[in-house]
């Protein structure tokens, strides 16, 4: 293969690529110049619970009392939670304990004093209201 | 401001690993390539520090790491000053530079607007680096903790360390800072193939199949970009890089940081230690290679086994699930295929077909063997379903940069063009009067005039060697030969002529 037909494949190839790329852009949806809100809030057509997680737990942060145990949730996927919620969660809480969203109190272990709930409400027994905000609800742990 | 500030820290980083200029070869690249081989030197170095300092119980601060990476930039700078550099521009304007300059705008849009982030950034990487910072270090208490088992606490630390460093310049950390570093470690990449081989053609192809490969995997902001850099500077030291210290150095370099950044780092270690074998390069100069990679490893393994810390290193010794084997290959394939039909595959191994296939040996055998480690870890799940398309198109970009890489080699330039070029410029003489020396036509001149030309082109460049290249000297058949350089300005001298003299 000469040098020039390499050229040629590999500019071609450049071309499918760039293409491909931004229809890819495109497929991810609006608005296409506009500095996000998250870094999450691109990469599904619709946003990720965890798109709602940030911005929730970045308010939360001011709201609930530092070195208190959080976790976060989606209610409605009860008994499975989301275990990446609470991950999220816990990089937007550096000053708060996060914990996994076990919301049983199976052998005695504690239930976490707050929960972050995005989307839908919590209906739980041993939790009440304790703020609501537009990213989400916290709920907190009734005495 | 904190976003400015976060991605200023990441763009310190060639200053703070300057000192890497001090190696000949790298003295010899252009402006580009001095700058993404510093910038590891630079990620090394501040990773390196910042351990440190945890490992002696010292609590970070900001003036205490900003103090001593000052330190150790300002020792580099000190040590390089006096040493000249290539004048090779650092950019030239032709057709495929234009090209990796779009996909490095195209990529940077999709990283702005948030197309390409990748979840473990805010499920791991990001909470890592932010307690680490509020800890002051890296804490085992923390890393043991049962609550962060799904962080992945056994991961190795680098990016978290550099993650640290950016929040640490910018003191409250900025997400989109460190999702735009991809471009940083993406550009840097192409970069080093582009420098290295002095392929653009080849890095154009590396830049449009990366910058698509990696929207499509969501590894923006994920360790998968940082690791592409230190294997790609791996493996360009090793194929493309002549002088041998330079290439141990660097290619020590490129495995420490992959090691240090994920647990598919130390198979592509292990995968690259077989290939030099394989390639039969000298066993002295692989381990060499590989030693501070293990050492590293080492170190980190200890930590993380004498403080309790769940790890996954030990994945290959769970059951392997053999009748899973035709459906992880069926997945795998699939994901490999990135929407495109296997496109990003097809094309350079089209053109490595076409090319010198022996050239390439070292990167197509990296490349097979990192696919066939991915595939290994896959047999050990039960229902490999979900693992694999979350994953895989993440874990290919190693395999994948290799086979783009082996797109240079098998086309690279045969090793008498280039050893030209480059003994020109390793001539401590200027260039002019180099060229002077080596391309006179001696042919009919006395055989005293002949070696008294010939020893000051020898005596000024300790360059019997390099001589001895640059002067195709008549065999005795009249034919050009290379590599017959006397050993002593005593022997006779040879007949130059002045055809063979010029590349």
């Amino acid at each position: 293969m000469p040098e020039s037909a390499r050229a040629a494949v590999i500019y071609a190839a450049a071309l499918v690529f760039a293409f491909a790329l931004i229809h890819r852009f495109v497929q991810l949806g609006g608005p296409y110049v506009e500095i996000p809100r998250t870094v999450q809030d691109h990469v599904s057509r619709e946003p990720y619970p965890s798109r709602d997680m940030i911005l929730l737990a970045a308010r939360a942060a001011d709201v609930v009392p530092r070195g208190a145990t959080v976790t976060a949730i989606e209610p409605s996927q009860a008994p499975n939670f989301d275990r990446t919620l609470y991950l999220t969660a816990a990089g937007m809480m550096p000053r708060h304990r996060v914990v996994p969203p076990v919301l049983v109190s199976d052998g005695g272990a504690a239930l976490p004093q707050y929960v972050l709930a995005v989307r839908t409400p919590l209906d739980h027994p041993s939790y009440q209201l304790y703020r609501t905000l537009t990213e989400g609800r916290i709920y907190t742990l009734l005495p | 401001m904190t976003f400015l500030l976060g991605f200023a820290a990441f763009l310190l980083l060639p200053v703070i690993g300057i000192g890497i200029w001090r190696l000949d070869a790298i003295r010899r690249l252009d402006l580009s390539g001095r700058l993404a081989v510093a910038g590891a030197a630079g990620a090394a170095i501040t990773g390196a520090i910042m351990a440190a300092l945890s490992v002696f119980g010292i609590e970070w601060s900001r003036g205490r790491i900003i103090a001593l990476l000052a330190v150790a930039a300002a020792i580099g700078v000190f040590s390089t000053r006096r040493r000249g550099l290539s004048d090779k521009a650092a950019v030239r304007p032709d057709w495929a530079t234009a090209g990796i300059a779009a996909f490095l705008l195209l990529t940077t849009y999709g990283l702005i607007t948030a197309r390409e982030s990748s979840g473990d950034l805010h499920f791991f990487w990001g909470p890592r680096s932010i307690h680490f910072y509020h800890d002051g270090g890296i804490t085992a208490p923390f890393l043991a903790d049962r609550n962060n088992a799904d962080q992945n606490p056994g991961y190795p630390p680098l990016l978290p360390l550099l993650y640290a460093w950016s929040l640490t310049v910018s003191r409250q950390f900025s997400w989109m800072a460190a999702v735009l570093s991809t471009a940083l470690f993406f550009l840097g990449s192409v970069v080093l193939v582009r420098s290295t081989s002095g392929d653009r053609r080849a890095a154009l192809l590396m830049a449009a199949t990366l910058a698509y490969a990696v929207a499509v995997g969501f590894a923006a902001g994920g360790a998968e970009l940082p690791l592409v850099f230190f294997e790609t500077l791996t493996l360009v030291a090793l194929t493309f890089i002549d002088d041998p210290r330079a290439q141990t150095v660097l290619a020590a370099l490129g495995l420490a940081g992959a090691v240090m950044l994920k647990i598919e780092g130390t198979t592509f270690a292990i995968a690259t230690v077989i290939a030099l074998l394989v390639i039969r390069r000298p066993v002295r100069t692989t381990l060499l290679i590989a030693a501070p990679a293990a050492l590293l490893l080492a170190g980190w393994l200890w930590f993380i086994k004498t403080n309790g810390i769940p790890e996954f290193y030990r994945g290959g010794g769970m059951p392997i699930y053999f009748e899973a084997l035709p459906k992880v290959l069926l997945l795998t394939v699939k994901a490999a295929g990135y929407e495109l039909f296997g496109l990003p595959w097809i094309v350079p191994l089209l053109l490595v077909a076409f090319g010198d296939v022996r050239r390439a040996a070292l990167p197509l055998i990296v490349a097979l063997l990192t696919i066939g480690a991915a595939i290994f870890f896959y047999v050990h799940v039960p229902d490999q379903t979900w693992w694999i398309a979350s994953s895989a198109p993440r874990v290919l970009l190693t395999p994948l940069t290799a086979v783009l890489i082996a797109v240079a080699a098998a086309w690279r330039q045969p090793r008498t063009a280039r050893s030209a070029r480059s003994t020109e410029e390793q001539s401590e003489l200027s260039p002019g009067r180099y060229r002077a020396l080596v391309t006179y036509d001696l042919t009919d001149k006395t055989p005293d005039i002949q070696r008294g030309i010939h020893r000051a082109v020898s005596a000024r460049a300790q360059a019997a060697k390099m001589a001895a290249v640059m002067m195709r000297i008549p065999a005795s058949n009249g034919a050009p030969k290379n590599d017959t350089m006397p050993e002593t300005a005593n022997t006779p001298a040879p007949r130059l002529t002045r055809p063979a003299l010029r590349r």
